[in-house]
């Protein structure tokens, strides 16, 4: 139990959590049927990604001279990114919609109606 | 200088096939002038032709006179060169000289003869396409040209005597059976027409061409079968293997005694290709059996008669024969002399019997052409030659006249309504009377001259060798006789006596100066005196200059001595090409041997000519005195004559032709067509039948088969790869799933999985 020696305030439990995180997105991914709650998962994979900077960021080995925000700033990104990215996912959606009048991703496995 | 020999042939040949070309293409614009043009270019290529005479004589001064030959490969297949070109030595420069001559007389006169008819260009055109084809002839170097302006020829004469082809049937023509003697026999006359003529002319020229080429063949391939060995190679040979000076040499050297072909071989062969080469000029120069197409042949126009069946068509084969006479061996050249006595005899013989003054004059034609064969198949060269130029002069002469009386008596052809007509047409009358006298060889005049050395050419040949060749020679001599006798019962009964017709003789009148002049010119040619006649030896009547002298060689007290005769310049310069390969240069004695064999052969010579002589004296002034008896002085009646049974079946045997037109036309005529006819139904029947429909059903079949190995095969291999396909894609279709989820979580799973790998893999 070598992990659980450092404490609570420790860089490994900060990655499990962000693993739990994506595995949870996974899961989301994978298991909806609806196209909008595929994306909710792709949005908790990205929160996961930019839980995981920010822990780098804390807890990192390699620091850059004077600055531990990198990490952090790489969240704000992220956090934008994943919002750019949903609108683009959700105009997909919208034309995945026009053309196979569903968004059940399941009923969507051929290329024409 | 050798240019010369080049540009003047080259020249004489052409310029007529010039005047032909535009005749041909612009006759129309040129309508009134076309004669002209024509005369004009047959005399040009007369003065080039003396000019060409001029220059080769000099040639023949001594013994050895090589042909100039100048030729150019027309084609060469693979090593068989054939050639093109021109041979001249003073046998063809002379041919020209009168072919050229003759044409632009006839021409002359024809332009008085034609006038008015329909299609008066059309004759000038084809009289230039004429003396082309047998200018061509004359310069040939190659028998292989040879045949090409042979068949030309044909083609000349095909134009010329169905030049009014639009005549009806002569048995239909009204104007024909008005102006026929009534008791006219012969011809079939359902048969006779100009179209029919043309027709019948032409197949038999090619019957005789037949053979020709087979003898151009034997020829060719015996030179060409030596070719490739050592023997050949060390002659020589510049020109290819038709050409004359290679057959010359090859005959020289005895190429021809290794032919072998189909068991035939060395002399024998050689013997038949000569008498097949022959066959052609039976053909062509009307030679039994090849003789009918002739009278036939009057019913084109005279005067284009006068040139094609007098002068010079008819002259090509003893031409031609004369150039392969190297070639032919004693047996080819016994064959061409018994034809030639056969055709004289027959031909005179009917002749005797004709109510037509043309038909007279083609059996006369007939029967001269024998004339000149006797004469070249006796080996006297030089005299069937000189008899072929006197004959083309005085016959060329006497068609004309005939012409001038037909056309005085308004196209009436029978004698028998002829008569007294001497006092209305002098010009004409004498013209045919010397004519008459050339023909029927009476000294002084140029007949006698050629006629007496075939005769006694033909006797020495009988005295040397004996046998059977004693045959040519009586024919020839019963035939000079009745020549005579025919001749001038021609005369007799046109020009002499009381006139039958007192219409005709009303209206007949002298032609005009268009066609005396010419008649005029042409019977002064036919005096001995040019010819450098003489009589018996010596020459008792010789123009200074006409005579050369020739090396000679008597007997004297057992040994052969050179002595120098003077002989007339015909008979100089017209050296046989055998003895003008004779291995004697200039200068050059001959052997001890040789002069002996040639002195011999001269005491025979000698006591030949003058037996021949004296006979056909004797046989001219038996004929002479029978036509005479029977039709000036009366005392002999034709008709009392007939009554003679005897008689009676000879007449009647020479009226119907000895029954050979009969022959061929209800004859062998009808024996091809149901030949023909045979072979027609077995192509149809069995040919087409058999082989192309069967063929086509085998095809079929062979069809059908490929049909079903391709349905049943070959698109089964295709429908297999079709069915691979689509059942690789059965396995391959469950990748492409098309669920977002299936794909993330085969990505996720990958990932997850090469993670995995690396970091257990790192140490």
């Amino acid at each position: 139990m070598e992990w659980l020696s450092g404490g609570p305030n420790v860089l490994s439990n900060y990655l499990i959590l962000s693993g739990f995180l994506f595995a949870c997105g996974i899961f989301a991914m994978v298991s909806r049927r609806n196209a909008v709650g595929i994306l909710m998962g792709v949005e908790l994979i990205l929160n996961a990604t930019g839980i995981n900077f920010v822990a780098f960021s804390r807890f990192g080995h390699d620091k850059i001279d004077g600055s531990h925000l990198d990490g952090q700033i790489f969240t704000l990104f992220i956090i934008i990114l994943a919002a750019a990215e949903a609108v683009v996912a959700l105009a997909l959606v919208l034309a995945v919609f026009q053309t196979h009048k569903t968004i059940a991703l399941n009923e969507v496995d051929e290329m024409q109606m | 200088m050798n240019n010369m020999f080049i540009y003047l042939p080259a020249g004489i040949l052409l310029v007529p096939l010039l005047a032909f070309a535009v005749i041909l293409f612009f006759g129309k614009q040129l309508n009134a002038i076309a004669d002209r043009i024509s005369i004009a270019a047959m005399g040009t290529a007369f003065l080039l032709s003396m000019c060409l005479f001029s220059h080769t004589s000099p040639m023949g001064a001594h013994l050895q006179a090589k042909p100039i030959i100048n030729s150019f490969s027309w084609i060469n297949l693979n090593g068989v060169d054939l050639q093109m070109g021109f041979l001249i030595d003073q046998l063809s420069a002379f041919m020209c000289c009168v072919v050229t001559g003759l044409a632009t007389i006839v021409l002359v006169y024809s332009m008085f003869y034609m006038d008015g008819d329909s299609m008066y260009r059309r004759y000038f055109g084809f009289m230039c396409f004429f003396c082309f084809a047998m200018l061509g002839i004359v310069l040939s170097s190659n028998l292989l040209m040879t045949y090409v302006f042979w068949e030309l020829v044909g083609l000349g004469s095909y134009f010329l005597i169905g030049f009014w082809f639009y005549k009806p049937v002569v048995s239909k023509d009204h104007h024909y059976q008005e102006l026929k003697a009534s008791y006219a026999t012969g011809i079939d006359e359902r048969f006779l027409s100009p179209a029919h003529a043309q027709k019948k002319a032409f197949v038999m020229n090619r019957i005789g061409d037949f053979g020709f080429a087979i003898g151009i063949g034997l020829f060719a391939t015996t030179i060409l079968a030596v070719a490739g060995s050592a023997e050949y190679k060390a002659l020589n040979f510049t020109n290819g293997p038709l050409n004359f000076d290679t057959l010359y040499l090859a005959k020289q050297k005895g190429i021809f005694e290794h032919m072998t072909l189909l068991g035939l071989s060395g002399n024998s062969l050689l013997t038949i290709a000569g008498i097949f080469t022959f066959m052609g000029a039976m053909g062509k120069s009307a030679q039994f059996p090849l003789h009918t197409w002739l009278p036939d042949a009057m019913q084109g126009p005279t005067t284009g008669s006068s040139i094609i069946h007098a002068a010079t068509m008819v002259a090509a084969g003893v031409y031609m024969t004369a150039r392969i006479s190297p070639l032919l061996t004693e047996g080819s050249l016994f064959f061409v002399a018994i034809i030639g006595g056969i055709t004289a005899f027959l031909a005179a013989t009917m002749a005797l019997v004709q109510w037509d003054i043309k038909a007279v004059l083609a059996y006369s034609t007939i029967s001269q052409l024998g004339y000149m064969m006797i004469g070249l198949g006796a080996g006297a060269y030089s005299a069937g030659i000189a008899h072929l130029f006197t004959h083309a002069i005085f016959k060329c002469m006497l068609f004309l006249c005939a012409g001038s009386v037909i056309h005085a008596c308004h196209h009436l052809q029978d004698m028998n309504r002829m008569g007294g007509l001497k006092n209305k047409m002098p010009v004409t009358y004498y013209s045919m009377l010397i004519g008459t006298l050339a023909i029927s060889g009476v000294p002084f005049f140029s007949g006698f001259f050629s006629k007496d050395a075939i005769l006694a050419g033909s006797l020495a040949k009988a005295m040397l060798v004996g046998g059977v060749h004693w045959i040519p020679f009586l024919l020839g001599i019963v035939t000079a006789g009745l020549t005579t006798f025919y001749m001038f019962r021609l005369i007799f009964m046109t020009f002499h006596g009381e006139p039958r017709d007192k219409e005709i003789y009303d209206h007949a009148h002298e032609s005009p100066l268009l066609a005396t002049v010419p008649l005029t010119i042409l019977a002064t040619l036919c005096l001995g005196l040019w010819w450098g006649g003489h009589l018996i030896g010596g020459d008792i009547i010789g123009i200074p200059g006409l005579t050369r002298d020739v090396t000679v060689y008597e007997l004297k007290d057992g040994k052969a001595e050179a002595k120098i005769e003077s002989t007339g310049w015909l008979n100089a310069l017209m050296v046989s090409p055998v003895s003008a390969q004779a291995t004697v240069a200039p200068g050059e004695k001959l052997s001890e041997a040789e002069m002996k064999h040639e002195a011999e052969h001269e005491v025979v010579h000698h006591s030949a000519h003058l037996m021949a002589t004296g006979l056909s004296v004797l046989m001219l002034a038996t004929g002479l005195f029978m036509a005479w008896s029977m039709y000036i002085k009366k005392s002999i009646s034709p008709s009392n004559l007939r009554k003679n049974p005897v008689l009676k079946g000879l007449y009647d045997l020479f009226s119907q032709l000895w029954y050979f037109d009969r022959i061929y036309q209800d004859g062998i005529v009808p024996a091809w067509k149901t030949m023909n006819r045979a072979f027609w139904k077995f192509d149809a029947n069995v040919l087409d039948k058999v082989c192309i429909d069967g063929w086509s059903f085998v095809l079929k079949s062979i069809a059908t088969v490929a049909k079903l190995v391709d349905n049943w095969f070959v698109d089964k291999c295709v429908d297999f790869f079709g069915w691979a396909t689509s059942f690789v894609g059965v396995f391959a279709r469950i990748l492409q799933y098309g669920k977002i989820q299936y794909y993330v979580c085969v990505t996720f799973g990958v990932v997850a999985f090469v993670l995995l790998w690396l970091m257990l893999a790192m140490p």
